[in-house]
């Protein structure tokens, strides 16, 4: 009975056919309309224009968008999308394009709309610790507007001087911190949201829910589908008294992983619990991010600790206690504030050091339950090596948050097949142990096909749901985040009614 | 429809449940329960998810109508749900079912009380962040209401506690979101929508929670105030204390209901729980008897959080979120209405409630926080309006935008109505 749920619900959703509807509907007279709402100059349709927008931080795939539109308020968003409604064109809603799971790729017949140009900080409150800003403003510069109040903003993904909050949202965004502070959905109180009819609501509250679902518990993270976010309210954290960053150096990155255990063991919540490779210290040292790694470590662990000065020598000194009776065999405190900077830009640019291994890079993404960590991480080296690939590794550790990232030249076909195959099986690896396929780059389409690694159908259908409610006739982003059988064509053939197509 | 029908049907109901789960699962209420608004004839405690999912697949195709319960702490609080005939109890899904010490998380059955779960972490390094009152509190019913405890300054809110879910929702579908790990973007965070939706869109089954490493050391401080100006300013102080793990600011009559806390005749007093280092809990209880002059006192902070709930004849019980800067003006207001208070400023939340001796100014009183909500920031919940057995209660005056998503959750989730049909929506239907 349930299963059979799925398998309606999936064959009633709109029949989107891609290609003629381009043909159809952004022609002429629709990009006109466009142009109309947000003027010429934000309306792009020229190819050089366009090639940007043609996939976000995945670059295994492209598609070329037909229009990009950069609305610069609510009301020509909404505009927009009440356009698109009346016409049945699908929008993928796109902030700084870092995602790295396709959560931004163009779909056919759709437009692109870009919220690059609202990014205004509407209103810094400091009293009550929030702000309220649009979600084309980069991550970074929210934390650099209000640290003079003492104040800053936690979520702090590797992409941080260039991601947008509104992408943040979409995708709910982590990074090395959010071991203490938590990722975005933890840190957003209310979102305005332009829904498919072009409405636009405001849910939630400054103060956070009230009673009821969580409206925007579900929206954050829902990578653009639910509807377009043109206004965020966001939680402010106090700029802690103090901090401590500390390096420990290990042989191996097992090793490092079991320091990690003995870590959360020990009661201690470190801000943020790092680790890098060896072969990721080779190509930050490498790099203009060189922060005098030693090169001859086979992983390096970044713990940072915050809070009460009072608190945090003793708390110091118990974490390198721990390092050293885990293997490490060096522990180093940065000896001020220009040397933590190194240690995190090391850290931060690891991925962009990376493109001195090879053309391209595949940043994966995937967690484990942290005990787990140092068993995962020697499988995860093997399915590399067995595959013959460059494979890397930079990670969340404190939240068993994996990156193996593998440096590849995807002109390389036969290469780009062992990669694909290889990102199966580490994601396969991390499922068995008890893990999810993706713990802060979104599903997207990247990993949509594998929803079914953790999901049964009947849970699938659950989120088909929620789909329901918000965006019944899937307007937004369509073909990510939930498979479907209009976008799983080649595992299922009735998708594209092959099925129904006579033999004769 | 006539008296025979009605009995007839409610016949028929119990007999397509008993064979669904089992006789010894299904029992009949004689006579019949009023609670909530509903005249409930049967009693269900699925043993399992599996039986879960078996009687609320045969209650939607039998056309029937539950009130989902876990511990009933709060049964008679929000709107009523008049249409149940059907008790459905959650208490069957009891037991820690795993509890991973290497990682902080444990999965609980959602009939399992609070103070079981605390039980079986007892003398490990984790504690529970969930600290809602009630002696019969279930992990179910705190994650279905989303309701608080006294520790919020430091565990913040239910939803982050969750790490992922198994719920059954009306249809009888078994479905999990979320997983065991403690960071995972893998796909919609249902859990988000189910943590606080009163039971409506799917009975929660169990639940991987999310656990926090035991503080070294805790103290517990209390002052008293005459004014509620350097009340106000304290509480907010004491809020932001790196090291607060409660921080609430009772008026007299509330205050007088925790044996220990001060003297009584006290207008206001402040409570505060501190929890971390030794060293941290010092400082700051150091800084807290300077600036506020808040002194160590032996009480319970469970009942500070048991001080504030819905006393027996109560007609109007609200909670009103309020930013940390409107706080005083906000308690002003409401105890110039000589409501009782009981103020969290973070996450801002003041709890009021009417004596029941002047329980004919509910309506009244209740229009005025309706009007006022807004000026302070948050939303407005009810959990006592006027009767809740005669009039259907509003449960969120600022909830006309969200509302109609709302209702489509529940058309997507339940259309047939099947769980707590009005429990959420109550007046705004």
């Amino acid at each position: 009975m349930v299963s059979d749920s799925l398998q309606d619900r999936r064959q009633n959703e709109p029949e989107h056919e891609p290609v003629q509807r381009r043909e159809a509907t952004l022609g002429v007279e629709f990009i006109r309309a466009l142009r109309r709402i947000v003027g010429g100059e934000h309306c792009l349709t020229r190819d050089e224009e366009l090639f940007v927008y043609e996939c976000d931080g995945l670059t295994l795939d492209t598609v070329r968008p037909q229009v990009v539109v950069l609305p610069g308020t609510t009301d020509e968003v909404s505009a927009v999308v009440r356009l698109c409604a009346e016409h049945g064109v699908a929008i993928v809603p796109r902030g700084a394009g870092t995602g790295l799971s396709g959560g931004a790729h163009p779909v056919e017949g759709g437009i692109v709309v870009s919220l690059a140009r609202m990014k205004a900080i509407v209103e810094v409150d400091v009293d009550n610790r929030l702000a309220v800003v649009q979600p084309g403003l980069v991550n970074a510069d929210l934390s650099n507007a209000v640290v003079e109040h003492g104040l800053f903003y936690a979520p702090d993904p590797s992409s941080q001087l260039a991601c947008t909050i509104g992408g943040n949202v979409a995708e709910n965004s982590g990074g090395p911190h959010t071991l203490k502070y938590g990722t975005t959905t933890d840190h957003v109180r209310a979102l305005e949201l332009v829904r498919p009819d072009g409405s636009v609501v405001r849910i939630g509250s400054k103060v956070g829910p009230g009673i009821g679902p969580d409206l925007v518990g579900a929206v954050v993270g829902s990578e653009g589908t639910l509807g377009i976010v043109t206004e965020v309210t966001v939680e402010l954290s106090p700029v802690p008294e103090k901090v401590e960053t500390l390096l420990a150096i290990f042989p191996d990155v097992v090793t490092a992983c079991r320091c990690v255990g003995a870590i959360t063991l020990s009661g201690l919540v470190p801000a943020a619990l790092e680790i890098l490779d060896r072969r990721t210290i080779e190509a930050v040292e490498a790099s203009v991010y060189k922060a005098g790694l030693p090169r001859d470590a086979g992983a390096v662990l970044i713990i940072e600790l915050d809070g009460a000065e009072c608190e945090l020598a003793a708390q110091a000194e118990r974490v390198s206690e721990l390092a050293r009776e885990a293997g490490a065999r060096d522990v180093a405190t940065a000896r001020d504030e220009a040397e933590r900077t190194r240690f995190w830009k090391a850290r931060k640019g690891a991925f962009g050091a990376m493109g001195r291994l090879a053309p391209d890079l595949y940043v994966h993404d995937a967690v484990v339950p942290r005990s787990k960590l140092p068993e995962i991480l020697e499988r995860v080296c093997e399915i590399g090596d067995r595959y013959g690939l460059k494979l890397s590794n930079v990670f969340h550790a404190g939240d068993g948050n994996l990156h193996p990232n593998i440096s590849f030249d995807k002109r390389d076909a036969e290469e780009l097949a062992r990669v694909v195959a290889a990102g199966e099986e580490i994601l396969r690896v991390c499922v068995e142990a008890g893990g999810v396929i993706t713990g802060e780059h979104g599903v997207g389409t990247e990993k949509r096909d594998y929803m079914g690694m953790v999901f049964s159908d009947d849970d699938l259908d659950a989120m088909l749901r929620l789909r329901a409610a918000f965006d019944p006739e899937h307007v937004f982003n369509p073909g990510k985040l939930v498979p479907t059988t209009r976008f799983c064509a080649e595992s299922n053939p009735k998708a594209r009614h092959y099925d129904e197509v006579p033999f004769e | 429809v006539s008296g025979q029908d009605l009995e007839g049907a409610s016949e028929a109901l119990g007999e397509v449940l008993r064979t669904a789960i089992g006789a010894e699962h299904v029992h009949a209420l004689d006579p019949p329960v009023l609670r909530a608004g509903a005249r409930l004839v049967w009693h269900v405690e699925p043993p399992d998810a599996e039986s879960l999912s078996k009687a609320l697949a045969a209650l939607d195709a039998a056309g029937g109508k539950a009130l989902v319960v876990g511990g009933s702490t709060r049964i008679d609080d929000g709107a009523p749900c008049p249409e149940a005939t059907v008790l459905l109890s959650t208490r069957g899904l009891h037991g820690v079912e795993c509890f991973e010490v290497e990682e902080g998380v444990a999965l609980v059955g959602a009939g399992t009380k609070l103070l079981d779960v605390l039980d079986a972490l007892h003398g490990t390094l984790w504690e529970l962040p969930l600290d809602a009152p009630g002696e019969d509190t279930t992990v179910g019913g705190v994650l279905a209401t989303a309701m608080e405890g006294p520790r919020r300054v430091a565990y913040g809110r239910v939803r982050r506690q969750v790490l992922g879910l198994e719920v059954v929702l009306a249809d009888g579908t078994r479905a999990h979101c979320g997983g065991r790990v403690v960071k995972n973007v893998t796909g919609y965070d249902l859990a988000k929508l189910h943590v606080g939706a009163q039971g409506t869109l799917g009975v929660i089954a169990s639940a991987w929670l999310r656990l926090r490493p035991r503080p070294e050391a805790t103290r517990t401080l209390a002052a008293r105030f005459d004014e509620l100006g350097p009340a106000s300013r304290a509480v907010q102080l004491a809020a932001r204390t790196p090291s607060a793990r409660m921080a609430t600011l009772l008026s007299g009559d509330v205050a007088s209901r925790v044996s220990g806390l001060v003297e009584r005749g006290a207008p206001w007093v402040l409570a505060v729980e501190l929890a971390g280092s030794e060293a941290v809990c010092e400082r700051d209880a150091k800084m807290l008897l300077r600036e506020a002059g808040a002194s160590a006192r032996p009480f319970s902070v469970d009942a500070v959080g048991h001080a504030p709930m819905p006393q027996a004849g109560e007609r109007l019980h609200a909670r009103i979120g309020v930013l940390p800067s409107h706080v005083e003006e906000a308690i002003s207001t409401f105890r110039k209405a000589r409501l009782s208070v009981a103020a969290h400023p973070d996450p801002g939340v003041v709890e009021v409630a009417l004596d029941s001796a002047r329980s004919d100014e509910a309506e009244t009183l209740a229009e005025k926080l309706d009007e006022i909500g807004d000026r302070f920031g948050g939303p407005v919940v009810f959990d006592r309006r006027g009767d809740p057995w005669l009039a259907p209660a509003s449960i969120d005056s600022g909830a006309s935008a969200t509302s109609a998503l709302w209702a489509d959750l529940e058309a997507s989730f339940d259309p047939n109505g099947v769980l707590n049909e009005g429990r959420m929506l109550g007046g705004l239907a």
